[in-house]
């Protein structure tokens, strides 16, 4: 329920930066995911705001109150670890009850709010086994139940599901997301399963090499990606080279791309070599005798592969590149064969176009405005 | 003058947290320094010193006369032997306990740990009763005519010390066997070396290192025992005992020569142990099975064989042990045996030296209290805040494991006999050097408890609220019990049979058990040493039946 504001923290590791002035505003009872791969310092900002790592640089405020000198076990926080850290010398009620009792709270209250949170997490029949007889799906809900039982101000979780087994995965993460609105807890959640990320956060903060490389709603951060590495991360995409001759020309810059002119609207002056960036599933292909004009590149299927609800296709361009293209397998009519001849439609709409470092957004983003009325 | 208070609130920050640790951290520093580096640093500035000024003299004297230096040999070859013989045993044990499906490995191995942890002197002693001049088997053969050599001299240390040791090489072999991935040894198979040449080619090379590790404890083991060659040496000197008698003769004098071999002993441990590490450096493989072995099931000869030979090296080496329980139940007529059973020398032994008995219990159960508290907190400050400060303690806490026990015996006389701090003669000297020669047991078995235990679970006791020393108490303390107590409980049992520095530290009434048993079988009362020692190896079982209970069947780790 409280509000946090991260503020131009760093952490060093000796020189290495593992958390490099870091920036990020946290709403009440907001679900926020840290994702990002291996390394990038999730865990380290995750452990500096429950205090056991001190900060070098920055501040930190729980509801405008800075609390980069409270200590660990008194900035009233709730965590929940990858490895589950139950006691095991204690039973499933005594581990809920454990932080009850630090804060003295009464036996019999301890009692009715130890059940109820058993029961939140479906767990009150098993509330005297000892932590070695569950299964890790009960184990994780033992841990979670200890952390929301002290109506904690922050809910801490690092990659929580990732000892689970893909099915329990999902519907933990639901069970979670549902318990975290029910009780209007603030939340920030560690993850680098993107797809555990994008179904669960209110907000997403994208990070790498210890910087924040872009923060925002699920689909803005898939929609328009702030960098090439975003654009990577999250979902698979296609980087094309292109070239930009005459950029002054912003409402319809031309790009050259892979041997044709495609247009698209630029925010600012460019002219150079950029990234052109399109997801498989926006690219769209036609058979050849149908469609073909100067905005389409002709293609051959190298590979095809049926994956149910999607074919996936491996398509080399007449230039010798290869792309990937996904497709609904909607009838046994659209499905293409290795050797097929396409024809290619780079769909520049939906593309997102970098600037040679991959750093820039150069395209004016119009998602952004319809993201807007989008439900959250 | 701002920045600098900022900087103090931060560090501050853990202030709490960082004291108490520090603090423990400080005080073993302090209580180490002064019981162990002092002692020794003292004895090393004493070898150089003689009538108040700097000199290589007792150098001199030991390196020129053969009565001395002869003694050094001696060790030498003693130990080297008892190695090397303790290798031949303990490995091709180790190999077939591991691997064959022989029966009763559990008595077996429960035997061959009871081997280890009786005090040498025992079995010298019961080596005595059965091959000394006048021994059971000795006689046995003489009636018919065999002469079979007597156990006195170098080939009877040698005898004991292998038989005595040899646990050592199977503990640590049938480790290392334990951690060999099969599909290694299944790689050679498959490139046509089998049999005798894949062992010789792959598994000995990949347990060398163990099988050096082990080895380097029966060197040390033997190199430092001081009880065996006092009783069969007969007129054979080594280190040990030479320092024993020099120390003995020459107390309340100037005691250089003492120190100076003293330190010739420690010079020689250390730089085994250096040279073990050295080689061992050089072929280090971490392995971890991923399959480990499976047992091999041996055809019915092959394997009735291997189960004799088992047998045959277990009941030989368990043989001096049964000697004495037996012996302690015969009915003696003065010195002679007289073939009944009877009490009499259990109640000889509580009519003569019942304080030898509470005296070994006291002194060790206060030792092992101390063991367990510094086992508890220093195994947590070595391992979950590792500096550069607290790997030298943990370097320094290991150092007894190279010390052998007269030395410490010595160096602890020397450096606190005399005023402000007068603890010669007295049972508290007694229990430092227990507390010292054996911390390493608890604290190794402390620290690996340790490394197993989550170190989030103490971040989730902190993160609901409770403070980091209370935490520590209410969450890896309670966890680390089972480990520390475990260990300390080894520490006791070495510490009930431990005699090569009780043997200089005690005095007429804080005599122990092995000291008793040493003067009795000197007074040739045969009777009550046996009680005395079957008193110790009932303990020792049960202790380490305890251990087995506690650690849930799991291997035992010496
Ligand atoms: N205690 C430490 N001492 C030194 N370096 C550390 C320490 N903890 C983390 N690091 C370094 O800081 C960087 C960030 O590590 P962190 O554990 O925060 O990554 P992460 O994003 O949680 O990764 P993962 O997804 O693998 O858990 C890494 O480069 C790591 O090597
Ligand atoms: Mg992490």
């Amino acid at each position: 329920m409280q509000h946090i504001k991260i503020q131009n923290v760093s952490k060093l590791f000796g020189e290495a930066r593992a958390i490099d002035h870091v920036d990020i505003v946290i709403e009440q009872g907001e679900f926020f995911t840290l994702l990002g791969p291996s390394g990038c310092g999730k865990t380290t900002l995750l452990r500096t705001l429950a205090g056991f790592y001190q900060q070098d640089e920055g501040d930190l405020y729980f509801d405008k109150v800075n609390i980069n000198r409270t200590p660990a076990h008194k900035r009233n926080i709730g965590m929940v670890f990858q490895n589950y850290a139950i006691f095991p010398h204690m039973t499933v009620f005594e581990n809920v009850a454990y932080g009850l009792k630090a804060r003295k709270v009464k036996k019999d209250q301890i009692d009715i709010r130890v059940t109820e949170a058993l029961d939140m997490v479906e767990l009150t029949h098993l509330k005297d086994r000892s932590p070695s007889q569950l299964s890790g799906g009960q184990q994780q809900r033992v841990a979670l139940a200890r952390a929301i039982v002290i109506h904690p101000g922050l809910l801490l979780m690092d990659e929580p599901l990732s000892n689970l087994d893909a099915k329990l995965r999902v519907k933990m993460r639901e069970d979670i997301r549902r318990l975290q609105k029910d009780l209007d807890i603030t939340t920030i959640y560690v993850t680098h399963d993107q797809e555990e990320a994008l179904a669960v956060s209110d907000r997403i903060a994208v990070m790498k090499d210890g910087k924040v490389q872009q923060i925002g709603r699920p689909y803005e951060i898939y929609l328009t990606p702030s960098n090439k590495f975003v654009a990577s991360f999250i979902g698979s995409t296609n980087f094309l080279t292109g070239h930009v001759s005459d950029g002054k020309e912003l409402k319809n810059t031309e790009i050259q791309v892979e041997g044709i002119q495609l247009s698209r609207v630029f925010n600012r002056d460019y002219a150079g070599e950029v990234i052109y960036s399109i997801r498989p599933e926006q690219v769209r292909l036609s058979d050849l005798k149908h469609v073909r004009t100067s905005k389409t590149i002709t293609g051959k299927i190298k590979e095809a592969s049926f994956l149910g609800q999607t074919v996936t296709y491996k398509v080399e361009l007449a230039t010798g590149t290869v792309i990937d293209v996904h497709e609904y397998s909607v009838s046994f009519h659209n499905l293409r064969r290795e050797g097929d001849i396409v024809a290619v439609d780079l769909n520049p709409e939906q593309s997102v176009v970098f600037d040679v470092s991959g750093e820039e957004v150069l395209n004016e983003c119009d998602n952004r405005e319809k993201a807007e009325v989008l439900p959250v | 003058m701002s920045v600098i208070t900022e900087k103090k609130q931060k560090s501050s920050l853990f202030s709490i947290r960082l004291d108490f640790w520090n603090f423990v951290t400080i005080m073993a520093f302090i209580l180490i320094g002064f019981f162990l580096v002092y002692p020794l640093f003292n004895i090393f500035i004493n070898s150089f010193w003689v009538d108040g000024s700097l000199t290589f003299e007792n150098y001199k004297e030991f390196f020129s006369y053969k009565y001395y230096y002869s003694a050094l040999l001696n060790s030498f070859i003693v130990s080297t032997a008892a190695t090397f013989f303790a290798c031949c045993i303990g490995i091709p044990i180790a190999y077939i306990m591991s691997r064959f499906n022989i029966p009763f490995k559990g008595i077996f191995n429960m035997l061959i740990i009871l081997t280890l942890l009786s005090p040498p002197f025992i079995g010298a002693y019961s080596w005595i009763i059965m091959l000394g001049n006048n021994g059971f088997i000795t006689n046995l053969f003489a009636n018919i005519g065999i002469d079979i050599p007597s156990i006195y001299g170098l080939h009877g240390m040698v005898w004991v010390f292998s038989l005595q040791f040899y646990p050592h090489i199977y503990l640590y072999v049938s480790g290392a066997l334990k951690t060999i991935d099969t599909s290694l040894e299944e790689a050679s198979e498959s490139l046509g070396i089998s049999g005798w040449r894949r062992i010789r080619k792959v598994t000995l090379p990949l347990i060398f290192p163990t099988v050096s590790t082990g080895a380097l404890m029966v060197f040390m083991a033997s190199f430092a025992d001081f009880g065996t060659p006092l009783l069969i040496g007969q007129g054979i000197n080594v280190l040990p005992v030479l320092a024993y008698e020099q120390f003995i003769s020459e107390l309340g004098s100037n005691p250089a020569m003492a120190s100076t071999l003293s330190m010739i002993l420690l010079t020689v441990t250390t730089l085994v142990l250096f040279f073990q590490r050295h080689i061992v450096s050089k072929k280090t493989y971490t392995m971890s099975a991923l399959r480990p072995p499976t047992v091999i099931k041996l055809s019915p000869v092959k394997r009735l064989l291997a189960t004799l030979l088992v047998l045959g090296i277990v009941t030989l080496s368990i043989i001096p042990q049964a000697t004495v329980i037996v012996t302690s139940f015969i009915k003696r007529n003065g010195p002679v045996f007289v073939g009944e059973f009877s009490l009499d020398s259990y109640r000889e032994v509580l009519y003569k030296v019942p304080e030898a008995i509470t005296n070994t219990f006291l002194y060790a159960s206060i030792a092992i209290v101390f063991m367990v508290i510094a086992g508890l907190l220093l195994s947590y400050v070595v391992v979950r805040r590792k500096s550069k400060l607290t790997s030298l303690l943990d370097t320094l806490i290991m150092i007894p494991y190279v010390v052998p026990g007269t030395v410490l015996g010595i160096s602890l006389v020397i450096a606190f006999n005399e005023p402000p701090i007068e603890l010669t003669g007295t049972w508290i000297i007694l229990v430092i050097s227990y507390i010292i020669r054996k911390l390493p047991y608890t604290m190794r078995s402390s620290t690996a408890i340790l490394y197993q235990i989550d170190r989030s679970v103490e971040e989730a006791s902190i993160s609901l609220g409770v403070p980091p020393m209370k935490t520590f108490f209410k969450t890896t303390a309670i966890l680390m019990i089972p480990g520390v107590i475990s260990g300390a409980i080894l520490s006791w049992v070495t510490t009930i049979n431990e005699l090569s520095s009780t043997i200089i530290l005690y005095y007429g009434a804080t005599a122990t058990i092995t000291v008793s048993i040493y003067s009795e079988v000197f007074t040739a009362n045969f009777g009550t040493a046996a009680a005395l020692a079957s008193i110790l190896s009932l303990a020792t079982i049960i202790s380490l039946i305890i251990i087995k209970l506690l650690s849930g069947g799991k291997e035992i780790n010496i």
